[in-house]
């Protein structure tokens, strides 16, 4: 046996090159390997290992905890600060209703027109100007 | 959605893929490249059982490097021939150093000459052989040759792999062909082999 060449070939020409020998080993490791194609049980395992791999890497999630609903309508409407304000707003406007400061009555009146313009402006000193635009003349 | 796989730019943007967990960039990539590391590995290994191992740990290597893989970076089947290469060759010398490989191989096989098997054993003589001098070679020498005289990728790729220089692989391989040759021509006179 030998490695495959014809040894009168390297006989008759006795300076065979390198890359001639080479050639031969580099031929026998590129032919075909016997039964390459792989199985359908290495493929289904790359396959598989794939995913593990995805599953290994994939950042940890920490799925959304459900939140009582008192604390979604606090973060709804502002959290604690707005609150305070809300229920200072609703206390003050239950005291206004209930005891009805006096001190409110006139924005009140004001409010409500029952003052009419000549007593308004008899109030505020000018009830001349009025009477001359009124046609006192 | 569907993926191509034609260039360095779409191998990249699947291995994005693969990172963010898409399933079907993972049966993409699976399938188009573990026959190839299994192919890589066969032709080197001859093994069918080996040869799946090795291309096992070649991919799990690729997807573990997937979150890192940089556009513009070799191809991934220079990349895995790499790596393939690499994990047969670590194979050789686990073996060896077990005393189950190399040499006692190759006579093994010349010694079982049998009729209708000649040819066989000559190319197994000849893969052992191979493989053993490949594996006194330098890494870098060890790869040019590989990639250039046994796979058949071009310089530009070779470099692209090694991230070097094209007239550098041009020097490795021509440096490692010179030596392997020297290898194996002792090789020969050592073992004797005969005509016949």
């Amino acid at each position: 046996m030998n490695w495959g060449f014809r040894m009168d070939d390297k006989m008759t020409n006795p300076h065979q090159s390198d890359d001639a020998m080479l050639q031969g080993f580099f031929d026998a490791a590129r032919a075909p390997a016997h039964d390459a194609e792989p199985s359908g049980d290495f493929m289904a395992r790359m396959l598989n290992d794939a995913f593990d791999v995805q599953d290994a890497q994939a950042p940890v999630v920490q799925p959304a905890a459900r939140r009582p609903w008192h604390v979604a309508l606090l973060d709804a409407v502002g959290g604690w600060p707005s609150l305070a304000g809300m229920a200072v707003a609703t206390v003050a406007g239950v005291w206004i209703g209930v005891v009805g400061p006096s001190a409110l009555a006139d924005f009140a009146v004001t409010g409500t027109g029952e003052y009419d313009s000549a007593a308004l402006a008899s109030d505020y000193g000018l009830t001349s100007g009025f009477e001359t635009l009124l046609g006192g003349s | 959605m569907p993926f191509d796989c034609d260039t360095a730019e779409d191998e990249a943007r699947l291995l994005m893929h693969f990172a963010s967990g898409d399933r079907n960039a993972a049966r993409v990539l699976t399938q188009r490249f573990a026959p190839v590391a299994f192919g890589y590995a066969m032709r080197r290994l001859g093994d069918r059982s080996v040869a799946e191992d090795i291309a096992q740990d070649a991919m799990l290597r690729l997807w573990k490097t997937a979150p890192d893989w940089q556009e513009g970076r070799a191809r991934i089947s220079t990349w895995l021939y790499q790596v393939v290469s690499n994990l047969c060759t670590d194979w050789f010398r686990r073996r060896k150093d077990y005393g189950q490989a190399g040499d006692d191989d190759l006579s093994q096989v010349v010694d079982e000459t049998h009729a209708g098997a000649e040819a066989q054993l000559q190319h197994q003589a000849r893969l052992v052989a191979l493989n053993a001098a490949l594996m006194t070679l330098p890494e870098r020498q060890r790869l040019a040759v590989e990639m250039r005289h046994i796979e058949g990728f071009s310089n530009p790729e070779i470099a692209a792999a090694l991230d070097t220089r094209v007239e550098a692989v041009e020097s490795l391989t021509a440096r490692g062909k010179r030596a392997l040759a020297k290898v194996l021509a002792e090789k020969q006179d050592e073992l004797g082999f005969q005509d016949g």
